[in-house]
């Protein structure tokens, strides 16, 4: 049967508290925090942060098509996609295809996925969602609404953790929150209407109709995993159907990492899993513009899998933002000071192995690892002697400084030489890092990649360093 | 491939500008001051030169001056000879120097000029080589480093593997600062307490703002002639004992070398085992008067001493504790108050230390003068740690 086969969340690190926004503004108490991208992070980072996360790497060498969802691409023309499949070395055979404008998107992609594998087409298709920078009009009622992160899924025949068991859509027209082409801040107008004619209506027209037509009760699903815009929509609508407590229904999280877009439904799913056994049934539904409604069943092949995922830790490895100016530093006000970085878009492509997949160059007469665009070995000076090699994304820092003079909205900015596990070195930026005393020679890090500068107009993604937390 | 320079070649004429911020001055205008004290001394004027070098290192920081020798020719009056730039980040003026000399050695000319000069401050500092770094340099390698970064990964390095603290890197400049206050040249002409160098802030860990040169135009200019042709000019004339130009490595590639330790700098160490050899040095404390190093940061001073053979490797702190490289030590290193104090206008260092050298063993450095002064060593490295020139200079 066809079904998910990998899936894993990510989170950004920082939170921002209702409490720290109120405060800003000179308004009393507030509840709840949200998650928060660093600075260098976006929806394209982030879902590659995702696939990152998943447990098993053959799963990406894998994919033959890779489907993102997300909102917030940081591209109008140009597919983060493919962009994503040029970093994850995926062949360029496979399918890309980038799929947004709605929070329902990460479900679409899931479905799109499935009905791939399902025509035969491909084995195995790789789904990235992410949203990162939805944002509320500074001082706006909904400015700890949205937060930001990311959730991946590889789709398949085998090995297969989550069958789908049965799927469907709703579509229906209603102005919830929306952004037109070219605004920065999301949109509403009414909050009672569209909760009520809204969610409530189509919510219990989409998953109701998948009950009747599948004529499942309630009580057949082990969990419910049910995105919603606020907690009390939510709320209510798990009691129009009769889902009963915290064990049958999955909590929205909106309280600990605000809503995500297009990742929510997965990053729910994800949590749930943790009590999830073999047999169960899985109720997922998205919600915007409509609704994906899915019932999925675990497999024998879930308790090994999950061994690999611990949502918890995921959520409690956080750290708070100290203040809402650097909030804003990050999401509103920041901008480059030097807007004239050299870049070129020749040397970006024909040096994409080694700087954008972080393939190293092997000597195949003295075995000298490079991870620099080289021709002549520098150990053993013979021409044209290097193969391609993957790069461990690990490793552990051999020097360091910390630059207080390069623009960043939280100096310093610490770079570090990384010696690689497996072999090669590389000099790159360390980040989520907000507090320079940390660095230190000898201290593990993993590699991941992140929005360096947007020289030439066009976001510039590289590798940086980050600190390997308990 | 070492070439034995030694007492064949003489400067036989030298000149320097103030360094400092020379906001009357164009690049042209410095050129023809350094490039005229040194004809002056040498008896000679424009019309004798039969081939010249000049040094600079980067052109964007005014009017693209400096691309090319015609840079030198105009504004000094250099006409119907060859001409030829030189760039090779700071030892770029270390480099001229050594061009100069080939040129004679080989036979091809008689009379020689070595200039060089950066004219930096025709833009505010952070957008002179802090710009350069940040902005022009690979989309994405050592991205978010400046110059000050480049070497601050081998003082943490060095701290690491020897214990060396960022009060030792303060005491070379607190020491710098003190020489700086008796050079007529210098930028900076001042004692900094210790306490404000070390509560100054960070630039780029460990490296804070009073361990950093700052950003200064100048020229200067040596003219040279063969040993035996040096009493026709000018009977204060001193020789070139040693002339050594390493390159070890790239920009890019120390970083992303897994070969590289980061604690010392190998182009120096090279260079001065084969200029040692060269000059007949065996003991380089004992033998060596006085020294201009390479100091753009302080740790950079403080490592050099271990790679020049000042002292062990790792030992480079005691050195400057003990205070061997004052004025009053037994190797005064950089009486001139060094780059820190002077200033660095990259392509006129290399030359401004040579100038130094040679007013020393002329006996004519005023009241910076080291007593008796014989043997002077001059060290430039760049690139930002690839390249060094090492030049060994002796009173005939």
């Amino acid at each position: 049967m066809i079904g998910v086969t990998a899936c894993a969340a990510y989170l950004p690190r920082y939170r921002l508290t209702a409490k720290t926004i109120n405060e800003a503004w000179g308004r009393p108490g507030g509840r709840g925090e949200k998650t928060v991208g660093y600075f260098d992070e976006d929806s394209l980072t982030m879902g590659l942060s995702a696939v990152f996360c998943v447990p098993n790497g053959d799963q990406i060498a894998r994919a033959e098509a890779l489907y993102f969802a997300s909102s917030t691409s940081p591209y109008r023309e140009k597919l983060a996609s493919t962009e994503m499949a040029m970093i994850l070395n995926l062949s360029p055979e496979a399918r890309t295809l980038d799929i947004g404008n709605s929070p329902r998107s990460g479900t679409s992609a899931l479905l799109a996925a499935m009905e791939s594998v399902k025509a035969g087409t491909y084995e195995s298709v790789l789904v990235a969602a992410a949203d990162c920078g939805r944002l509320e009009v500074p001082g706006g009622p909904n400015e700890a609404t949205w937060g930001d992160g990311a959730a991946a899924l590889a789709v398949g025949k085998d090995n297969v953790i989550l069958n789908i068991l049965h799927h469907s859509s709703y579509s229906d027209e209603l102005s919830h929150f929306w952004r037109r082409a070219d605004d920065r801040y999301m949109k509403y107008e009414d909050m009672r209407f569209p909760q009520v004619m809204g969610y409530a209506r189509i919510m219990e027209a989409s998953v109701g109709n998948m009950l009747r037509k599948t004529q499942y009760e309630p009580s057949d699903f082990a969990k419910v995993v049910v995105d919603a815009p606020d907690l009390r929509s939510h709320q209510a609508l798990m009691r129009q159907f009769g889902f009963n407590g915290e064990e049958q229904v999955q909590d929205p999280l909106l309280g600990l990492i605000g809503s995500l877009g297009a990742a929510h439904p997965f990053v729910m799913l994800v949590a749930a899993l943790q009590e999830v056994n073999p047999g169960d049934k899985v109720l997922l539904a998205s919600y915007g513009d409509g609704s994906d409604v899915l019932i999925l069943q675990a497999t024998d092949a879930l308790p090994a899998y999950k061994e690999h995922i611990d949502f918890k830790v995921l959520l409690d490895r956080k750290e708070l933002m100290s203040s809402y100016t650097k909030y804003l530093a990050f999401k509103e006000t920041f901008e480059v000071e030097f807007q004239d970085y050299y870049s070129s878009i020749s040397a970006l492509f024909r040096e994409r192995d080694r700087f954008s997949r972080l393939m190293g160059g092997k000597c195949k007469n003295c075995g000298y690892i490079t991870t620099l665009a080289l021709r002549v070995c520098p150990n053993c000076r013979k021409k044209d002697l290097f193969e391609n090699l993957r790069l461990a994304r690990k490793g552990s820092v051999f020097t360091f400084t910390q630059e207080w003079y390069y623009p960043s909205p939280e100096p310093p900015t610490t770079l570090a030489v990384v010696d690689l596990e497996g072999g090669g070195r590389i000099y790159c930026q360390m980040t989520d890092c907000s507090d320079p005393g940390i660095v230190k020679i000898g201290m593990p890090v993993d590699l991941t990649v992140r929005k360096y500068h947007e020289a030439l107009d066009l976001p510039h993604y590289y590798w940086k360093c980050k600190p390997v937390r308990a | 491939m070492t070439v034995d320079f030694k007492d064949k070649i003489a400067i036989v004429g030298a000149g320097c500008t103030r360094f400092a911020e020379n906001f009357k001055l164009s690049y042209g205008d410095m050129l023809a001051e350094a490039c005229f004290e040194a004809f002056e001394e040498a008896g000679v004027g424009p019309e004798d030169i039969d081939g010249a070098w000049l040094s600079t290192a980067f052109v964007d920081g005014s009017a693209m001056k400096g691309r090319s020798g015609m840079d030198l020719a105009e504004p000094v009056g250099l006409f119907d000879i060859p001409i030829t730039r030189v760039s090779n980040f700071c030892a770029s003026g270390g480099n001229a120097f050594r061009e100069a000399c080939l040129g004679l050695l080989s036979g091809v000319h008689d009379i020689v000029l070595a200039a060089g000069a950066e004219k930096q401050r025709d833009r505010p500092p952070q957008k002179s080589l802090v710009k350069m770094m940040v902005v022009a340099q690979h989309q994405f390698l050592q991205k978010g480093e400046t110059a000050a970064g480049q070497f601050a990964v081998y003082a943490t390095r060095h701290m690491e593997k020897y214990g060396t603290k960022l009060d030792h890197f303060c005491m070379v400049s607190y020491k710098n600062h003190k020489h700086g206050i008796k050079n007529p040249i210098a930028q900076y002409r001042q004692e900094i307490p210790l306490e404000t160098i070390m509560n100054s802030p960070m630039v780029a860990y460990p490296i804070n703002l009073l361990c950093s040169c700052p950003t200064t135009d100048g020229a200067a200019a040596v003219v040279l002639a063969r040993a035996e042709d040096a009493r026709n000019f000018n009977e204060g004339y001193v020789l070139v004992k040693a002339q050594e130009l390493i390159v070890n490595t790239g920009w890019d590639l120390p970083f992303f070398d897994p070969r590289y330790e980061f604690s010392c700098f190998p182009s120096t160490r090279l260079a001065a085992e084969r200029a040692y050899h060269t000059a007949g040095i065996k003991n380089p404390v004992k033998e060596i008067d006085l020294a201009e190093v390479h100091d753009c940061f302080a740790p950079v001073e403080l490592i050099v001493y271990e790679d020049l053979g000042f002292c062990k490797e790792g030992e480079g702190k005691y050195f400057v504790e003990e205070g061997r490289s004052t004025a009053e030590g037994d190797l005064p290193v950089n009486v001139s108050g060094g780059l820190e104090s002077c200033g660095h206008p990259v392509g006129a260092s290399g030359i401004r230390m040579i100038y130094e050298i040679t007013r020393h063993l002329q006996g004519k450095a005023g009241e910076r003068q080291v007593q008796g002064a014989k043997l002077g060593l001059a060290h430039n490295i760049g690139g930002p740690c690839a390249i060094t020139s090492l030049t060994i200079l002796g009173a005939p």
